[in-house]
């Protein structure tokens, strides 16, 4: 497997980062895998991560989801820079277009979750900085919203309506044309 | 096991960064209705720091101008419009290829007198550009008059003015989907959500104005969203039909998928 000349890279590999939930356990990643949150690249370039990163927002149900979507999404990453030379063009290609399919089924499966689970995941991607889990959670709840009316939204969400009826019929007034 | 409820647990816990982020990929329309939904929403949208990023910031913002024309043998006229901050019509200019100038400000020439109310009354809601077809020598183009959509009928040169009322429609019920020309008429588009079977279901209705000095609507058709978008595609978001266009010569629809950027092409059987 491994070429002449790949020790440095190797080292790099094995680095790793201890994660600490807010529930206090530990998880072991790889340096590829953590830093796919720029919160956590951040600290590694400030050389703050020995003894573990404590990441008090973040439970350890919660985190084991973020881990298992870096982990999948470094792999990736790493296909991308890693595979090129090893493959005709064609071949690299369909290996390619293989991967991402199978990267957008993961993605599809990891979306099923229940609500609470899903804005505990956006929390911690945006706590984490993780972009592409971000876009990812993000984009599900807006699929969810969108076309609904603001009664559907409340229920959906237990939200109260802390509006005075005065001020719900002006902001229709202004906005009718949403409404029509 | 579920204790991750009492952190997170509605929209309105979510820090407002993803909450924008959220919104940012919902159609402007949706946005501005969520303003009713409860003040923390109403204030996080109505932030001009978030309208910058918000789809309903194009809304009101800008000067928009809109230059329609319609080419004829000879000559051609541009009608002019400028909508200002709050949509309300600041200007209409009509330049003229025979004379090669520009018009007065007809909103000042008419004021507000006239059997049709005065342009001031009358909003053009930039949300809802549709095409403007020109048809038996009127251009056409939706407003909001008095808290009710009409369709007004210019003449070539932006003086004669006509109203056409649009097809009744229930109330609060079903919202505008669009409005152009097909086959030389004049058709209009609305979408009705029905509740059914636990699951919100869509209908477009297809209206044409048939006759067009009796301002006569008659439905040509309808189309559900399930027979469209297939049974299972509520899962993927929202079923809403966002119409693109109609076809000039057919009765051919077309409409953006709701699983994503896909353009459904829709043959109506009627």
């Amino acid at each position: 497997m491994a070429s002449a000349g790949s020790g440095d890279e190797k080292a790099a590999a094995a680095a790793m980062i201890t994660l600490i939930s807010s529930d206090n356990e530990k998880f072991e990643v790889t340096e590829a895998t953590a830093t796919l949150s720029q919160t956590i690249r951040h600290m590694i370039e400030d050389g703050c991560t020995d003894g573990g990163v404590p990441l008090p927002n973040v439970t350890s149900k919660i985190l084991a989801r973020v881990i298992e979507y870096c982990k999948k999404h470094a792999t990736a990453a790493a296909g991308e820079e890693g595979s090129s030379s090893s493959f005709s063009d064609a071949a690299f290609l369909e290996v390619d277009r293989a991967f991402l399919e199978e990267l957008e089924e993961f993605d599809d499966a990891f979306l099923e979750v229940d609500r609470a689970t899903l804005f505990d995941l956006i929390l911690a991607a945006n706590y984490l900085d993780i972009k592409g889990l971000l876009n990812l959670t993000c984009q599900k709840v807006a699929d969810s919203v969108k076309g609904k009316t603001p009664e559907q939204i409340r229920e959906m969400y237990n939200i109260v309506n802390d509006l005075t009826p005065e001020e719900e019929a002006e902001i229709r007034r202004e906005t009718q044309w949403a409404f029509e | 096991m579920d204790c991750s409820k009492k952190r997170a647990s509605e929209v309105g816990d979510l820090p407002v960064d993803p909450l924008v982020d959220i919104l940012c990929r919902v159609p402007a329309k949706s946005v501005s209705r969520f303003k009713c939904v409860s003040k923390a929403w109403r204030d996080l949208i109505a932030d001009p720091h978030h309208r910058k990023k918000l789809p309903q910031a194009m809304q009101g913002l800008f000067c928009h101008t809109s230059k329609k024309s319609e080419a004829v043998p000879s000559h051609f006229n541009l009608v002019e419009f400028r909508v200002g901050d709050n949509e309300e019509f600041l200007s209409v200019h009509v330049y003229s290829s025979e004379t090669g100038a520009w018009s007065e400000n007809l909103i000042d020439e008419q004021g507000e007198e006239g059997q049709f109310p005065g342009w001031r009354k009358v909003s053009f809601p930039l949300a809802r550009l549709y095409p403007c077809p020109f048809i038996n020598g009127f251009l056409h183009f939706m407003v909001w008059d008095q808290d009710e959509t009409k369709i007004v009928a210019l003449d070539e040169q932006g003086k004669g003015r006509r109203m056409i009322p649009v097809p009744h429609v229930a109330e609060m019920g079903p919202s505008i989907c669009y409005f152009g020309e097909s086959q030389g008429k004049l058709h209009f588009m609305t979408e009705e959500i029905l509740y059914d079977d636990h699951e919100y279901k869509y209908k477009l209705f297809i209206w044409v104005l048939q006759d067009y000095s009796a301002q006569e609507w008659v439905l040509k058709g309808t189309v559900n969203s399930h027979e469209v978008f297939g049974e299972n595609s509520a899962k993927e978001g929202s079923m809403e039909f966002e119409v693109v266009g109609i076809h000039q010569d057919r009765n051919v629809v077309f409409f953006t998928h709701p699983s994503g950027h896909k353009l459904t092409v829709y043959h109506c059987h009627f």
